[in-house]
C-alpha cells in the first residue's frame, strides 16, 4: 500500500459557498479529509500518492500540492 | 599672462553641466569671492599627463595656444614676462592650467568638461587670494570654536589611542534604560497610539500565558498542535508577542519592548514546543484570526521552499481581502558576507503577505536577511524592514523572563505592531493598511531588494 500524505486543497471562489460539497466529493476519490476552512477556502487531509491526481479533476478545485513543513532554528541558536 | 577683455554677458547662475559657474561679483577690496577673470581647468588624472597633450587639448577644445609650460622653467617657475604674453599656463604636477577667460573659449572649456571621454575634469574661475592680516576678536572666537568642534570630531573617529574606528556609521541606535533600540528606530516609543481597538494574532510557538508583564492583559489563545497547549515550551512565540505586543511599562521593571501595547492579543500556537509545524495547522490559525475579526496576523515563520506555493497565495489573499493583513518573516537563510543572500520563504513569499527584512542598529540590512528573488514571477520580494539584530523581548518565565534575539523572526512582530497602531490611527484594513505602512517607511540607502520600502515607522 503506498504511503500517505497530508495534501493541501484550495477551493476556487465560486465554490466557496459549497465548499462542504467540495469536501465530499474529494472525499469520494480517495482523500481522507481532516480539514474544512470555509472562510479562506482550504480543505487538508491525507491520500495515497497514487490517488492525488485524481483530486485536481473534481469540481471546484483549484490547487492540490503536498503540504510543507515549517521547523525553527534550535532554541539555543544564534539567529531566530 | 595676457588677460584677454570679458565679454559682457549677464551669467545668470546656471548649474548644469556645460556651464563654468559664474564668478561672484568682488567690490575689490578682499571682499569674498572676488575673481580674476582667468579660469582654472583641471585636468582628469592621469588622463592628461604630459604638457604636449595638454596644450594639444586646449588649442583643439578652445583655440587656445601659446601655452606656457610651467616644468620648462627652472625650478618651475615661470619669468613674470613670460606670464604677460601667454595664453595659458600648465602645471603639470598639479595637473592645472590657467586660461585667459575668452568667453568662447571658456564656454568650448566646460562643455569639454561635461563629455565624460574628455581630459578635462572641471572649469572654475580664479578667484583672488590675500594674507590674513590678524585676527579680530571676532576671527579669534570662530577659529576657536572651529578647533573644538575639529577636535570633538576627531575625538569621535579615532580610538583613545589614535587608531582611526573602522566604520562611522550614519545611524547608531541602542537599547536604553528606557526603551529597546528597536522601538527608538521604528519611533514607536513617541506614538501616542497604543492599538487600542486593535485585534494581533501571532501564529507561532504559543505563549506563556504566566508571564508576569502580561497580568490583566486581555489574551485569546487557542492550540492547533495536536498534544501541546497554548503555553510557550519554546520560547520563540512569547518573545515575538512581546514585541508586537508588549506593555507600556513592565511589571518586570525592565525597558519597554513592546509596540502595540493596547492591542488585544490572540495567541495561535500553530508551531509546537520543538518548533515544528505544517501548512494545515498554519491556515487553521489564520482562519481563526479572520474568523475572530483580527486586522493583523503576525507569523514569524517560513518553509524552506524556493517557490510561491498555492497553499499560501490563497489564504493569504483571501484573509487580505475580507480586512486581515499578514505580515510575515522574509527569512534567514541568507549569508550575505560569504555572497548568499538567500530566498524569500514561503508564506512571506506569498504576494498577499507583507514580507519583513531585517535591520541592525546601524540600519544595515542584518547578514541573515533574505533578499528579494530577482528571477521574475518565480520567489517573493522583500516589501519592508524592521529591526531584527539583538532584540530585547519577554521570554517564559523558566527561561529567564526576557531576552535577546535576533532574526527576520524579531523584525516580524515589531511592524506587526505598527500595523496595530496604524490601524487605531486611521481606520485602515487589509489593503490599505498595507500601503499605510509603505508609505510612511523611512527611507534607506539599501536596495529595495534588501528593505523594501524601507524601515517601518509607527504613527505620531
Amino acid at each position: 500500500m503506498t504511503k500517505s500524505k497530508t495534501v493541501i486543497v484550495t477551493v476556487t471562489d465560486a465554490a466557496l459557498k459549497d465548499i462542504q460539497s467540495v469536501a465530499k466529493k474529494l472525499a469520494a476519490k480517495g482523500l481522507k479529509v481532516e480539514q474544512v476552512l470555509p472562510v479562506t477556502g482550504v480543505i487538508t487531509g491525507s491520500c495515497p500518492e497514487g490517488k492525488k491526481s485524481a483530486l485536481n479533476s473534481v469540481e471546484g478545485v483549484d490547487s492540490v500540492e503536498d503540504e510543507v513543513q515549517v521547523q525553527l532554528p534550535p532554541k539555543d541558536s544564534e539567529i531566530q | 599672462m595676457a588677460r584677454r577683455r570679458k565679454s559682457k554677458t549677464d551669467r545668470t547662475d546656471v548649474t548644469s553641466a556645460g556651464n563654468p559657474p559664474p564668478p561672484a561679483s568682488g567690490s575689490g577690496d578682499g571682499a569674498e569671492g572676488e575673481t580674476t577673470g582667468r579660469f582654472i581647468v583641471v585636468f582628469k588624472d592621469p588622463a592628461v599627463s604630459d604638457a604636449a597633450s595638454v596644450k594639444k587639448v586646449l588649442n583643439k577644445v578652445a583655440g587656445i595656444r601659446g601655452v606656457a609650460v610651467a616644468d620648462d622653467y627652472p625650478e618651475s617657475a615661470v619669468s613674470p614676462e613670460d606670464l604677460a604674453k601667454v595664453e595659458g599656463l600648465y602645471f603639470g604636477k598639479l595637473g592645472i592650467a590657467v586660461v585667459s577667460g575668452e568667453e568662447e573659449a571658456v564656454q568650448a572649456l566646460a562643455t569639454a568638461a561635461a563629455d565624460t571621454d574628455s581630459p578635462i575634469m572641471v572649469i572654475e574661475p580664479e578667484y583672488k587670494a590675500y594674507a590674513l592680516q590678524g585676527l579680530t576678536p571676532v576671527a579669534n572666537e570662530y577659529l576657536r570654536g572651529y578647533r573644538e568642534a575639529v577636535n570633538h570630531l576627531y575625538d569621535q573617529l579615532t580610538h583613545a589611542d589614535g587608531a582611526v574606528i573602522e566604520e562611522m556609521p550614519f545611524a547608531v541606535f541602542q537599547d536604553t534604560a528606557q526603551f529597546t533600540w528597536g522601538l527608538q528606530a521604528t519611533r514607536a516609543h513617541t506614538s501616542r497610539f497604543s492599538g487600542q481597538g486593535v485585534r494581533v494574532a501571532v501564529l507561532d510557538t504559543g505563549m506563556d500565558l504566566r508571564h508576569p508583564d502580561f497580568a490583566g492583559r486581555a489574551i485569546t489563545s487557542r492550540s492547533f498542535i495536536l498534544g501541546q497547549g497554548v503555553q510557550d515550551g519554546n520560547g520563540h512565540g512569547t518573545h515575538c508577542i512581546g514585541t508586537s505586543c508588549g506593555p507600556k511599562q513592565p511589571a518586570s521593571a525592565v525597558r519597554r519592548y513592546g509596540v502595540a501595547h493596547g492591542a488585544a492579543i490572540f495567541a495561535g500556537k500553530v508551531l509546537s514546543n520543538q518548533g515544528s509545524g505544517s501548512t494545515g495547522g498554519i491556515v487553521a490559525g489564520i482562519e481563526w484570526a479572520v474568523v475572530n475579526r483580527c486586522q493583523i496576523v503576525s507569523m514569524s515563520l517560513g518553509a524552506n521552499v524556493n517557490q510561491k506555493i498555492q497553499q499560501y497565495e490563497v489564504p493569504t489573499q483571501r484573509a487580505l481581502n475580507l480586512g486581515t493583513l499578514v505580515i510575515a518573516a522574509a527569512g534567514n537563510n541568507a549569508r550575505r558576507s560569504v555572497g548568499n543572500f538567500g530566498f524569500v520563504t514561503p508564506p512571506a513569499n506569498a504576494d498577499a503577505a507583507m514580507a519583513v527584512a531585517a535591520l541592525d542598529e546601524q540600519l544595515k540590512v542584518a547578514d541573515f536577511s533574505a533578499r528579494s528573488s530577482t528571477v521574475a514571477g518565480v520567489g517573493g520580494k522583500i516589501n519592508i524592514a524592521a529591526p531584527g539584530v539583538r532584540v530585547f523581548s519577554s521570554l517564559p518565565v523558566g527561561s529567564g523572563k526576557h531576552g535577546t534575539l535576533s532574526g527576520t523572526s524579531m523584525a516580524t512582530p515589531h511592524v506587526a505592531g505598527i500595523a496595530a497602531l496604524w490601524c487605531q490611527a486611521t481606520q485602515a484594513k487589509g489593503a490599505a493598511l498595507w500601503a499605510k505602512l509603505q508609505q510612511s517607511a523611512r527611507a534607506l540607502a539599501s536596495p529595495a531588494a534588501d528593505v523594501g520600502s524601507g524601515l517601518v515607522q509607527a504613527p505620531q
